[in-house]
């Protein structure tokens, strides 16, 4: 499902500076970065390896910006893209991109929708030229949307239709966010998707497809100056959107108490139990509260090391898997969950309470120094391994610049998380996991109900 | 979005496009990659590729017996071996092994396949020592203790309920059963084979497999030729000779299939088809990348993709591919659409099949599929990790040291009337057998059920 990708998505981008180990492990290469006159922002991360870049284009318009009623249009876009310009057939771009033995494809999320193309360093200025080309002059007819739209509709099944535990993380989402757009799954409602129209989609692309709503991630064997020119050539030609809208979001009304939500399906036949809660993000945040929820929720939950592993499925042997984890990116906020799968013959009811009775415990007692230390050190491991590959390190970067973060808040994250201290985590869970702000969903066999 | 290799539209262009150039060589299609042959003190030959632009080390390594080879009555036994191997080793019990690991920021994992056993490790550079000293531990030392050996039989009797609805299961088991009958492919876990399954098991299977008959070493990052060579011995030196597992005989592929239907209630259902395939060290295996790359394996560009997806709609992906053990070569394909159309996906897929088949490849396909071959490998080699993968692949399946500079140059050489011959030999569809998982309508299945 698109929207749980973008949670993964994050947590290896946060993944990407070190704090272990040594100064060596730790230090990170900052981006050069600049902005062109019609305010696209350039970022560009040099790696010499081998002859390659990924090219990206971020923009700053995903899910929570479509209309009332058009829910799934933002990913609409993902396939709309390559059906072609004045300058391009329908399907010649990616045909093109194959010819020169690249590679591309597009992802969206809430916050944001990327189009990326994976090729060798002398064909850089062939993908710039396509991209730059389909950035304001995107073409296609009622035909092409027509067919597109079922092969959405074909995507949405393949995800989340034949897929009970989608189809439960859907409405959770839901529930949690009764009103803020974060509620609404990214790839659309299936009646929503089945009537959408070219018109709505061509004004939402005038609106928000616009080189003063994007960002420019360029990385491998490129550095700005090399790439500058490029820039200016093909992207800085570009006309900018005027009165860009600003992307201003509903909240959501107080919670009034625990919601449950049971989902059966004949299909089911292992029980779990997971809750969510909506929490803190990256982007929100002006101080240090999800890096501490964060560490806070590794602690009870990230690993097979951790409380909730060890306490439901070693110790105790009543679930076959238990984990806790913050998808602390969004623009306007993030979430947290934990969850379990009960052992043969141990019912959700038993699983509910013993994770319940983890999370108090943790609350009361709070980590000792050497889980707080182990958790930081998880977190900055990943980030230490992302330096090896330039995919990883664009996508940190653009999805990062896309979700409210800034460039400085990327380079400092290893430096904040190894600031968090022990009450600092407990404080930030115990905000966070709160009953009053959560949904609880059980996902059971047919006849359980 | 982009987990999925088939994510974005395109559709099929008649022109050609203005801002799209002709294809020539790139850059990256002449990247070479530095393989070196490197000996123990011991005598342990291994692979290394040595590059400290990122201070990590990657290793993999691989011992012929898998799965295949289990004894009757313990099917599943190899898999829980090599789980073991990380739940604790010499004086550390699991958890205290698994905390080891996290403070040292690296990775560790045994797995086996049907046709061998793996390693695989991770580290910082400067921890490499300790993470050499863990590898060692977890092959000689392991405890196979109780708890979690318990533990991982609890998972895998849940993992057996789960995959009664799961269509990937279901369709593999189907299609594995049906060409496969009477062969150790076809097996799979059960009730009683899981709880069969004991520490003596585990030791023998140990034994069995662990030892320098059939060892494959690749080690690539930051470590010199000296500092590789003692660490095969720190890790591997102290190995038995041993002697090389009993293989399983040869598969004969049973007679196809038109049609298997295996009922699930989904609102989509699951297409795999197979038909034979060839040994990579078959000639043609060259030329099958490209002839593949036309029907099925060019994400967008395929004839299939084309058909099925771009022109009708039908489903979100398709994709055909080699698939090869060490007793069986097949091609496989596969794609998901909803079960009213089902048919039509696959009378279009059988009758694009046959149209190949019939007529054979242009060689502008030809070409195009070469360029993208040859160009998109660079791709594949741009991280340590990565390189890791791919050369320890070409190790193992008992290609030269210097194979993966000289792949393109075999696939530039490819000609029209090589493709076509494959395409005679491999691509008949009435030689395919199709497996469908879902609530197809109107199908009339000819086996299974």
């Amino acid at each position: 499902m698109l929207g749980g990708l973008g949670q993964r998505f994050f947590a290896a981008c946060l993944a990407l500076l070190a704090l272990t180990a040594s100064a060596q492990a730790r230090e990170f290469v900052r981006p050069e970065t600049f902005t062109l006159r019609n305010g696209l922002q350039v970022v560009v991360i040099t790696d010499r390896r081998a002859p390659v870049v990924t090219h990206m284009v971020w923009y700053r318009v995903g899910a929570a910006d479509e209309p009332r009623g058009y829910s799934g249009i933002a990913h609409f876009f993902e396939h709309l893209m390559f059906k072609g310009t004045r300058q391009i057939a329908p399907g010649e771009f990616s045909r093109t991109v194959a010819r020169n033995g690249g590679e591309d494809n597009a992802f969206t999320n809430w916050d944001y929708t990327a189009y990326y193309e994976r090729i060798a360093r002398d064909r850089l200025e062939l993908v710039m030229r396509m991209e730059a080309d389909r950035m304001r002059n995107l073409q296609f007819s009622d035909e092409t949307f027509a067919s597109e739209r079922d092969v959405i509709v074909e995507e949405r099944r393949q995800r989340v239709d034949n897929n009970p535990g989608a189809v439960l993380g859907e409405r959770m989402r839901a529930m949690l966010w009764p009103h803020h757009p974060y509620g609404t799954p990214v790839i659309g409602w299936l009646h929503e998707i089945q009537s959408l129209d070219r018109q709505t989609a061509l004004q939402f692309y005038r609106t928000w497809y616009a080189p003063n709503n994007a960002i420019l991630v360029v990385a491998g064997d490129v550095d700005a100056a090399e790439l500058r020119p490029l820039a200016d050539r093909y992207y800085g030609r570009l006309r900018p959107t005027r009165d860009l809208p600003a992307r201003t979001w509903v909240t959501d009304p107080p919670n009034v108490g625990p919601m449950r939500v049971t989902h059966s399906d004949e299909k089911v036949r292992q029980p779990s139990f997971s809750r969510l809660y909506r929490a803190i993000s990256y982007g929100v945040d002006t101080g240090r509260q999800a890096h501490a929820l964060d560490v806070g929720m590794e602690i009870l939950g990230g690993s097979e090391t951790s409380r909730l592993y060890r306490a439901l499925v070693e110790d105790q042997r009543i679930a076959v898997s238990a984990g806790a984890s913050a998808s602390s990116s969004g623009l306007g906020g993030g979430s947290a969950s934990v969850w379990a799968t009960p052992a043969e013959g141990v019912t959700l009811e038993q699983v509910e309470a013993a994770v319940d009775a983890v999370i108090a415990e943790f609350l009361r007692d709070g980590p000792t120094e050497d889980e707080l230390t182990r958790a930081k050190n998880s977190l900055a491991a990943n980030a230490i391994y992302s330096r090896d590959s330039q995919e990883s390190l664009a996508n940190i970067y653009g999805s990062s610049l896309a979700q409210g973060e800034s460039i400085d808040d990327v380079v400092n994250w290893a430096r904040d998380i190894e600031a968090v201290t022990r009450d600092e985590a407990v404080a930030m869970v115990r905000q966070t996991l709160d009953l009053n702000a959560s949904v609880t969903g059980w996902l059971v066999p047919e006849q359980a109900q | 979005m982009r987990v999925f290799a088939l994510a974005v539209a395109l559709a099929c262009a008649p022109m050609a496009p203005a801002l799209a150039q002709t294809q020539t060589e790139s850059a990256a299609s002449r990247h070479d990659v530095n393989v070196q042959r490197i000996v123990s003190p011991s005598g342990i030959e291994a692979w290394l590729v040595s590059d400290s632009t990122v201070p990590m080390v990657v290793l993999r390594a691989f011992w012929r017996g898998g799965s295949a080879i289990e004894p009757v009555g313990a099917v599943g036994v190899t898999g829980v071996m090599t789980d073991m191997l990380t739940e604790g080793s010499g004086a550390m019990n699991a958890n205290a092994f698994k905390e080891r690991l996290q403070d040292l920021n690296m990775s560790l994992s045994f797995g086996a396949s049907w046709d061998g056993v793996g390693m695989s490790l991770t580290t910082l550079s400067e921890n490499r020592d300790a993470a050499f000293e863990m590898a060692r531990m977890a092959l000689y030392e392991p405890r196979f203790d109780a708890e979690p050996l318990a533990r991982i039989k609890r998972q895998m009797l849940v993992g057996l309920r789960t995959r009664e609805t799961n269509p990937s299961y279901l369709a593999n088991l189907a299609l594995d059963q049906a060409l496969y009958a009477g062969h150790p492919y076809a097996r799979r876990t059960s009730r009683e084979s899981v709880d069969a399954i004991n520490r003596a098991a585990l030791q023998e299977r140990h034994t069995a497999l662990f030892n320098r008959a059939t060892l494959q070493i690749t080690i690539v990052g930051d470590i010199s030729s000296e500092d590789a060579a003692r660490a095969v011995d720190t890790i591997f030196g102290a190995l038995p000779a041993g002697a090389r597992p009993p293989e399983p005989a040869d598969v004969t592929l049973s007679a196809p299939t038109p049609l298997i239907v295996r009922t699930l209630p989904q609102p989509q259902s699951l297409v795999l088809f197979a038909g034979p395939g060839i040994q990579d060290e078959d000639p043609d295996w060259i030329p099958l990348a490209v002839a593949n790359y036309i029907l099925g394996g060019g994400g967008f560009s395929s004839r299939l993709m084309d058909q099925v997806r771009e022109q009708r709609g039908l489903v979100y992906g398709i994709g055909t591919g080699p698939s090869v053990r060490e007793h069986s070569a097949i091609i496989r394909g596969s794609a998901q659409t909803e079960n009213g159309d089902v048919r039509e996906a696959i009378e279009v897929t059988r009758a694009e099949m046959a149209r190949l088949y019939r007529d054979g490849a242009t060689q502008a396909e030809v070409n195009d599929a070469i360029t993208y071959l040859t160009g998109s490998f660079a791709l594949d080699l741009d991280s340590n990790v990565k390189i890791a993968g791919v050369v320890h692949g070409y190790q193992a399946a008992g290609r030269d040291i210097d194979y993966i500079n000289h792949r393109n140059d075999l696939i530039r050489a490819v000609t029209l009337e090589d493709v076509n011959r494959v395409v005679r030999r491999l691509f008949n569809p009435d030689a395919y057998t199709f497996v469908v998982v879902g609530q197809p309508e109107g199908l009339q299945a000819s086996g299974g059920n």
